[in-house]
């Protein structure tokens, strides 16, 4: 019979400074607003977007461990390339690591065609997860996940609530 | 001075598949219709989130998001499938033809029709029973399925009365804490949950009411259209209209409270009443971010001054990101586009060679490194191949001849078709092959014969036109690659090279072994003191030849012709070529480097290429598979490089090339070759050792 394929998956929303070029042709259909609405809520901080981040997780029978895959989106649906997740997702001080093999290992950012969507997803590059969790000590399933997590997660913007270490 | 309400717009969230969605649509089933589709668009409730970078809590304001459900599927199956903590929202989607029928359509039209079907849900009594048709909202679109652009502008129509909703009291919104006690707070979450599960269908879960018993610590939650039964037993003060609040803002209700509070006066005869701006944590059912208002209306302030004439005067277009009043655009090329998804694949693998191995690789210097390739045979397809491998978007194929059946096999630009019907013109074919194997490159092929000393100028103008041509090829790219299959060929496009100081490099074929060499430029006077003395200046690939270069191909037998070599050979030749250039590019010299010859015990110089050694000739012999790293210096008396040629070719011009296209020994006159070689032979006739026996071989010796 044929196995299911599944994966988890997380959503998340950031605010951030769009890069000006984003907006640049609205003034050809710019119209003029005659009634006045003082009701209205201006905007706290102009050229503010709010971008999507897509977390999946997604077991490799390649390298038999599980890989981090994410993409970001902005409002209007279109993707962050990977100089804007540099900028607006990642965290700063991972950055230099994530372009070099020094953070984890020989992990690195890549593009791949999502296992199970088949679209193309951001991943972290999973050649030595396994060495690097076999340095841990794990109980259980669990366990594992939110220690691997930990890990790969913070550097490129998924950050662990506190609440999954608390034993419960 | 009342304190006027303020309510935080929506704003749109599309997510990337609705722009699958609507693509597909239109060429399947729209085509040119613009007809109104409807579609559902869900929200949540108002969040905070945590600034990972800072710590702080940030506010987020309404969102109102499409995705490829609320367009393929029927607006009942999109209400069936809306995720537990979502709530409905149904609209219209505008898809127009053409971009001035975007740009043209009548937007205070468009927004009245939204805001009709508002009002009408309101007058009618449908949003007692259906209160979703309160955040009715509509978008305008345009796709331009060429360029994967997608123009959108969404419309929140609100009713306005004629003056603002103001505060009952200064403060403004006051949080759930501060005005119900934590037992109430409980009674409601549990009540409102029980109330959900039951009233999900049509937005009653979004618009209900709420009623206080405070005598017993207990709360009571309602749908709309229990209103007089809430309000049967006087209390009034007691019954709040409560809502699903999408913003997050502590100091702001959101947008759909507008229309809640046209349906409280208007179909609820209220100028005072409360609300609950209800607010669940991250679906944790945890209301304590809900708000509590106590608004009113000025006594005079309407809606409508005639019911059932006219509707409310309406605002909702959203304002653009820099906040005009103007559309947005999604921009999905890099996503949708298979050519930018290639740009992309390629762009990244290349810089994951910085990235782990050579931070100090200048491919945006290779990338932009623009190549002119003479000749494109093996040598000429193989470099290509390399080149792109390297990122190189600018490629000029130059060949005069066309694919013959022998040359796909070792030609790796050409295909067996391009050989019928007399076979395909090379440069052509090979650009147009380059092209396949990767969209972005810019590729083209000139069909230029190159004219040659020893092949009499038989048409002038032709021959100067050719010349001309061959000038503006070499002064519009950087590197010149010499990979033609004579010696000849080859003397043009060097002295033209050593004329504009340009990176030629030469690669040259033999049975099983290979030259590929750079040439070396003479500093032109700005440069000289940064180059020290003249003298280092490189040679080229007449530098080390005594003669001129003459006609070596008509009257050869067959295999002479044909250049025949390891098929191997090749592509090592060309390989080791483009290497050359992109070492050659890192160092700070550029055409200027000096000549290692030996990679053993070598001290980086300061200005090295990250690469590694740059050698000046490398000898390639497959039979030891071996190289030898060979330097050799310019040539005073050189045919192709020298002082001398150079300045007559630069007094003369066409006039120089003519005399040395016809007659061979003329450049071994100019260079004074010639000179040399008659000195020579007198000294050797000069010499009259044959005349002494005795002492001959002493002197021999």
């Amino acid at each position: 019979s044929q196995g299911k394929q599944v994966y988890l998956t997380k959503k998340q929303t950031v605010v951030c400074q769009t890069p000006s070029r984003r907006a640049e042709y609205s003034d050809d259909f710019e119209i003029c607003d005659d009634v006045p609405d003082i009701a209205e809520l201006e905007p706290a901080s102009p050229n503010a977007d709010i971008i999507c981040t897509e977390y999946h997780i997604v077991y490799s029978t390649t390298y038999c461990v599980p890989v981090l895959y994410f993409n970001a989106y902005f409002s209007d649906g279109s993707f962050l390339s990977r100089n804007d997740l540099e900028q607006l997702v990642f965290s700063k001080i991972h950055v230099e690591a994530l372009r070099t093999n020094s953070l984890i290992q020989q992990g690195a950012i890549s593009q791949h065609d999502h296992p199970i969507l088949g679209q193309p997803f951001f991943y972290v590059h999973p050649c030595d997860t396994s060495a690097l969790m076999a340095q841990l000590q794990i109980e259980d399933e669990l366990s594992y996940i939110i220690s691997w997590l930990s890990f790969f997660g913070p550097p490129v913007g998924l950050y662990i609530d506190p609440i999954y270490v608390q034993k419960n | 001075m009342s304190k006027i309400v303020q309510f935080a717009p929506f704003q749109s969230a599309v997510e990337a598949p609705l722009w699958h969605a609507l693509a597909k649509k239109k060429l399947d089933i729209f085509q040119l219709s613009d007809d109104d589709q409807a579609i559902i668009g869900f929200y949540s409730s108002g969040q905070s989130v945590r600034d990972a970078t800072t710590g702080r809590s940030v506010e987020i304001p309404p969102r109102l998001s499409v995705s490829n459900e609320s367009l393929e599927s029927s607006p009942h199956e999109a209400l069936q499938n809306l995720q537990v903590n979502n709530f409905p929202a149904p609209g219209n989607l505008k898809n127009t033809n053409t971009i001035e029928d975007f740009k043209n359509a009548d937007k205070k039209a468009i927004l009245n029709i939204a805001s009709e079907k508002v009002w009408q849900a309101i007058v009618s009594g449908e949003s007692d029973t259906c209160p979703m048709q309160l955040v009715n909202f509509t978008i305008l679109t345009y796709a331009d399925l060429k360029k994967h652009k997608f123009y959108y502008w969404f419309s929140f129509p609100a009713l306005l009365p004629s003056s603002p909703w103001t505060f009952v009291n200064e403060t403004g919104p006051s949080t759930i804490n501060e005005s119900f006690s934590t037992i109430e707070i409980d009674s409601l979450q549990e009540t409102y949950m029980e109330y959900k599960s039951q009233n999900q269908a049509d937005g009653n879960s979004a618009f209900f009411l709420v009623k206080r018993y405070p005598a017993a610590d207990k709360l009571s939650v309602g749908s709309l259209a229990q209103w007089k039964e809430f309000i049967s037993s006087g209390d009034t003060e007691n019954v709040l209209l409560g809502f699903v609040d999408p913003s997050g803002l502590r100091e702001h209700p959101g947008w759909p409270l507008r229309n809640l509070l046209a349906y409280a006066n208007v179909r609820l005869g209220l100028q005072r009443v409360q609300i609950l701006c209800l607010r669940d944590k991250l679906a944790k059912n945890d209301l304590s971010s809900s708000l509590l208002l106590h608004v009113e209306l000025a006594a005079d302030a309407f809606y409508t001054d005639d019911v059932g004439k006219s509707i409310p005067k309406s605002v909702g277009w959203e304002k653009s990101i820099t906040g005009k009043l103007a559309p947005r655009l999604a921009d999905l090329a890099p996503m949708m586009d298979p050519a930018r998804l290639a740009d992309t694949a390629v762009d990244l693998n290349l810089k994951l060679m910085r990235w782990r191995l050579l931070p100090e690789l200048q491919l945006e210097k290779i990338q932009s490194t623009k190549c002119l390739l003479l000749g494109s045979g093996t040598l000429g397809c193989y470099v290509a191949r390399s080149l792109l491998g390297w990122g190189v978007r600018k490629i000029t194929f130059v060949d005069y001849g066309k694919v013959s059946f022998s040359n796909p096999v070792r030609q790796p630009l050409f295909v067996f078709d391009d050989c019928l019907d007399g076979g395909a013109s090379k440069a052509h074919a090979a650009a147009a092959n380059l092209r396949k194997v990767y969209p972005g490159v810019d590729a083209t092929g000139v069909e230029l014969s190159i004219p040659m000393p020893g092949h009499t100028v038989a048409n002038e103008s032709k021959v100067s036109q050719d010349v001309d041509q061959l000038r503006d090829l070499i002064a519009s790219h950087d590197v010149i690659y010499l990979l033609m299959d004579s010696r000849e060929s080859r003397w043009l496009p060097s002295l033209l090279g050593a004329q504009m100081r340009k990176l030629v490099i030469n690669a040259a074929l033999g049975f099983d072994s290979f030259l590929v060499m750079r040439h070396g430029v003479r500093a032109a006077n700005e440069d000289i003191d940064d180059l020290g003395d003249k003298s280092s200046q490189l040679g080229c690939y007449y530098c080390n030849d005594v003669v001129a270069p003459t006609d070596s191909l008509t009257d050869r037998t067959l295999d002479q012709q044909c250049t025949v070599t390891r098929p191997g050979l090749s592509s090592i030749a060309s390989a080791m070529a483009v290497e050359l250039m992109v070492s050659l590019l890192h160092h700070k010299l550029g055409v200027y480097a000096p000549a290692d010859t030996a990679a053993a015990d070598k001290e980086p110089s300061e200005g090295s290429s990250p690469l590694g050694i740059l050698p000046h000739q490398i000898r390639g012999f497959l039979s030891s598979f071996n190289n030898m790293l060979i330097a050799g210096k310019a040539y005073d008396r050189c045919t192709a490089c020298s002082e001398t040629v150079i300045n007559q070719y630069e007094a003369e011009g066409f006039e120089f090339l003519k005399k040395a296209f016809n007659d061979p020994q003329y450049l071994e006159e100019v260079t004074g070759l010639a000179q040399m070689k008659r000195e020579s032979e007198e000294l050797l006739n000069n010499d009259d050792w044959m005349n002494d026996d005795s002492d001959a071989d002493e002197d021999l010796v």
